[in-house]
């Protein structure tokens, strides 16, 4: 081994970090790099600009999207269960990629510092994951009334006691109903576009609303993928607050004083309307987000053989295992299709209801337990698609779901049994004591083991 | 066109934006399946149409409707740019075009304490007030920012019989009656021109007076109306006129 | 041609290293492969597992292998001790898989256990690797390469090349390391051998010495696509 190498820092899985701070060399400067970029259009930035393939891990997609989306304000608080993601802007910082950056006292603090920068009408991005999430909502939901531009990721990693580190993403149901925008990543090239696609969505003036991207912490933060990117050298134009759809704070002059002027609250000031239309107005601007959702991240689904009538509804990694478990049934001649929803918040019930509108069976893989992606499907499709729903299957706590679970899912709908009475110790000769798994039959323990 | 079925419409029928009083909690336009227009467009009660024919209805409404009124918002009335002072003087090219009307400021977007007086100044937390004490039944709002403009809209749809039009400098609103976008100072002109070419189209005669404030009461004589017009409304608080002390944050009376 | 690897042994074996180097050379290989390593905090002989997915076509799936085509183990204590984060260590094998042993002997096995695997057609594969490192390398720091050699053969989807490709990676190229634990581990390993390339032609020996055992022994594993008898309800 050479010494170089043994230098080399690693994260907890054991790679690399390619993030240790830059040795500067003497009388270089180290903003020079981030001084060399232009502004180009979002439009060349994402879809014209040629890309390189890398193998990068999903924190470090976040990392090289922000170092082409020309941030200016981040803050981090670095906490287990967290991501690199944080740890990784604060070296963009030190080359100058972005401008201001410093670690806050907690994620509420955290919260809140967006909130104002964001209202003084700079671009901002910050990260948190699990517990936090829920300790920064607060402020985190006064985002989209206040309508701040900014964008932040969710690294899902379980907010239940006891804790547990892997993915779970039971924190976006805490996200779903704040006015944000939301979306879900499935893999760490979606990490990058929708970071990068994000900031643009968010800071339109009919939008002028915060974007959360969610995705499912060690799975895809901590592995690599592979990411199309375009070459550093370019980024996106500034955010222009002129044009946002309320004016930037100015803590001493109207017309906006947050801080120094009477609040908007029930009195005899304030229209009995007034907190019904500032809500109607955040969501309205969800509304208006799905004209730019369609223009840069080509829909608010994807679907996969839409000519299927069996279809996996998923987002996040539960897309990824449905991929698999679609490839497994294919080799079994079963044909079935994907619909990955990349946006949550807006939802796309109408596209959802015009790809499931002849669908005769739906599976729904979700990595929490109480299946906030199966209550959102059931109430878009409810009256409108006759398929027979599978709210399942699950795993919560940092489980893995094997791509094996979902295909018995599917094959069970088609036998209209339930495949996950297949007592797992059976497989290893563990005698079945109930009359329930003594009815479970030989043949379906070994078809749930089979050889796929 | 659709409609979300949480909100009982049926389905196949567009929803049409039409002047309140709406009911209780009516929906935001967006959420009913209202789009905004696409650039050369307008919305005529929800519906994308040529620009045109927006601002032609525009006129026709302004010149026909009861106590027509423009609501000037801190984009024309502040000094922000050059951009801006020159768009306030379009703004009165606009009003010189319509007889009667009434310029009722929407300065800033505070709640107001200690006193509400809503004849003489317009905010978006209570602006069916402003229209209730004026009677006001046809009226456009310019130079507000689009999120206080949707609240405003959206208000004034629910409980007054107002029809309302934004003039709007970025992507236009659902929830005014009638709209244009990228309204920049050509095309607020571009407008004043539309209004005097309907008006003398249908025989009504060019103002005589300048326009009022709200209340009905005369804020500028004829001769301030001149000098005013030469210079453009939009004033920062450094260029007030002398003399007159302001209250903070007031905004300097025209 | 897809297999699953869960592949468990103990801390300072080397098991998350085999498992880049095997996956290294996969992909070298003109294959497809991920990997997800699992451990807790880094001590010799705590349980570490890594999972190993490995290709002919493109990989989407993610997180740990609960149900593998192959499982290896690195150690004994995989299996005595209960070293392993799925219990019995041979949770999960799919019918017909393959379960690897570095052990110079058959490790018993409760009857019934042994029963249902064997009906269900696993096989399972005894290598006294550690005994083959030290034989053809010197030391029994190489074990997990004759492992690597191993699996190279049964799965047939890396060529020498492309394993000795990853190795010569591992060791001299794009600055590679596991952990810094393992780190200094090397600096032991790098002081046995006085050069490099010494090494580098120790570890290749060791990998080739597993996969020659593995030729021998026909271990290589076919998996071709059974069709699947119809069933009610099916398409």
């Amino acid at each position: 081994m050479s010494e170089s190498e043994s230098e080399q820092k690693t994260n907890p899985q054991g790679d690399p970090i390619t993030s240790s701070a830059v040795k500067v060399e003497a009388g270089k400067d180290p903003h020079g790099e981030a001084k060399k970029q232009r502004v180009v259009t979002p439009e060349h930035l994402f879809f014209e600009a040629p890309r390189e393939r890398v193998f990068i891990t999903g924190s470090e997609a976040g990392k090289e999207a922000i170092r082409r989306a020309n941030v200016d304000f981040s803050v981090a608080y670095p906490i287990t269960p967290q991501s690199e993601t944080m740890q990784l802007i604060g070296v963009l910082y030190g080359e100058g990629y972005v401008k201001e950056y410093y670690r806050g006292e907690e994620e509420y603090g955290v919260m809140s510092a967006i909130a104002g920068a964001s209202r003084a009408g700079v671009r901002c991005f910050t990260a948190t994951a699990g517990p936090g999430t829920l300790r920064g909502i607060e402020a985190i939901a006064s985002w989209p009334g206040h309508r701040l531009p900014a964008v932040i990721i969710f690294t899902c990693r379980v907010v239940n006691a006891p804790l547990a580190i892997q993915p779970d993403n039971i924190e976006i149901s805490y996200l779903l109903n704040t006015g944000m925008i939301l979306f879900h990543a499935e893999n760490q090239q979606d990490v990058f576009d929708f970071i990068l696609k994000s900031f643009v969505i968010s800071e339109m003036n009919d939008v002028t609303l915060p974007v959360g991207i969610a995705y499912d912490g060690f799975f895809v933060t901590h592995a690599r993928g592979y990411v199309m990117m375009p070459p550093k050298d370019i980024k996106l134009p500034p955010r222009e607050a002129y044009h946002g759809a309320v004016p930037v704070l100015d803590a001493e002059n109207p017309p906006a004083r947050l801080s120094r002027d009477a609040p908007v609250q029930k009195s005899n000031f304030m229209s009995y309307n007034i907190h019904a239309v500032w809500q109607q107005e955040v969501w309205a601007a969800q509304e208006r987000a799905k004209k730019y959702i369609r223009r840069y991240m080509d829909g608010l689904l994807e679907v996969n053989n839409p000519d299927a009538d069996i279809f996996f509804i998923a987002s996040g990694s539960a897309a990824a295992q449905s991929r698999e478990a679609m490839r497994l049934l294919e080799e079994q001649g079963i044909h079935t299709g994907l619909i990955k929803i990349r946006s949550l918040r807006p939802f796309p019930t109408l596209e959802l209801q015009d790809a499931c509108r002849r669908a005769k069976l739906i599976v729904i893989p979700e990595f929490n337990y109480p299946g906030w992606l199966a209550k959102e499907v059931s109430t878009a499709l409810y009256g409108e698609c006759t398929a027979h729903m599978i709210a399942g299957p699950r795993v919560f706590g940092g489980m893995t779901m094997p791509v094996e679970l979902i295909v018995e899912r599917v094959i069970g709908g088609l036998r209209q049994v339930d495949p996950t009475r297949v007592p797992v110790g059976a497989s290893v000769g563990a005698e079945a004591s109930t009359e329930a798994a003594k009815a479970v039959s030989k043949e379906d323990v070994n078809r749930f083991m089979q050889n796929i | 066109m659709y409609l979300k079925k949480e909100h009982l419409y049926k389905r196949d029928e567009p929803y049409v934006l039409k002047p309140g009083p709406e009911g209780y909690v009516p929906p935001a336009a967006a959420s009913m399946g209202i789009e905004l227009p696409d650039p050369g467009e307008g919305l005529i009660y929800g519906r994308k149409t040529n620009e045109d024919a927006v601002m032609e209805e525009i006129a026709k409404q302004m010149l026909t409707g009861k106590n027509p009124t423009l609501f000037p918002g801190p984009l024309v009335l502040w000094n922000w740019n050059e951009h801006a002072r020159i768009k306030g003087h379009a703004v009165l090219e606009i009003a010189n075009e319509i007889p009667g009307v009434m310029i009722i400021p929407m300065p800033d977007y505070r709640p107001k304490y200690p006193k509400i007086e809503p004849e003489e100044e317009i905010n978006p937390n209570h602006p069916n007030l402003t229209i209730w004490h004026n009677k006001i039944e046809v009226c456009i709002f310019v130079g507000v920012h689009c999120h206080y403009a949707n609240l405003t809209l959206k208000m004034i749809r629910a409980g007054t019989n107002c029809l309302t039009v934004a003039v709007c400098a970025e992507q236009g609103h659902e929830d005014a009656m009638l709209t244009v976008r990228d309204s920049d100072d050509s095309k607020l002109r571009r407008l004043a021109q539309v209004i005097r070419k309907v008006r003398e189209s249908m025989g009504i005669p060019a103002p005589t007076r300048p326009p009022y404030g709200g209340g009905k009461r005369e804020i500028v004589t004829p001769g301030e109306w001149a000098q005013i017009r030469a210079k453009g409304l939009a004033m920062s608080m450094a260029g007030a006129p002398k003399g007159i002390p302001l209250r903070e944050g007031e905004m300097p009376r025209v | 041609m897809r297999f699953n690897i869960r592949m468990a042994g103990v801390g300072g074996q080397g098991v998350v290293t085999a498992s880049h180097v095997f996956s290294t050379a996969v992909i070298n290989a003109g294959g497809e492969s991920t990997i997800v390593p699992f451990y807790g905090s880094e001590k010799r002989m705590a349980p570490v597992e890594s999972y190993v997915r490995v290709s002919s076509e493109q990989i989407f799936e993610i997180g740990e292998i609960m149900f593998p085509h192959i499982i290896m183990v690195f150690h004994p204590q995989v299996i005595t001790h209960g070293k392993s984060y799925t219990m019995p260590f041979h949770f999960g094998i799919k019918d017909n898989g393959t379960i690897l042993v570095n052990s110079k002997e058959e490790i018993p096995l409760p009857t019934d256990e042994m029963s249902i695997l064997v009906g269900r057609g696993v096989q399972f594969r005894y290598i006294a690797a550690t005994q083959m490192a030290l034989d053809v390398a010197g030391t029994d720091l190489a074990t997990n390469m004759v492992l690597v050699g191993a699996i190279a053969g049964i799965t047939g989807l890396a060529t020498r090349e492309a394993v000795a490709q990853a190795v010569k990676e591992r060791f001299l190229g794009k600055g590679f390391v596991v952990s810094g634990g393992t780190a200094s581990l090397d600096s032991v390993v790098e002081r046995k051998f006085k050069h490099k390339q010494e090494l580098l032609e120790k570890n290749i020996a060791a990998v080739n010495a597993g996969w020659d055992y593995a030729e021998a022994h026909n271990w290589q594993m076919s998996r071709k696509k059974e069709a699947v008898p119809a069933q009610a309800g099916r398409k």
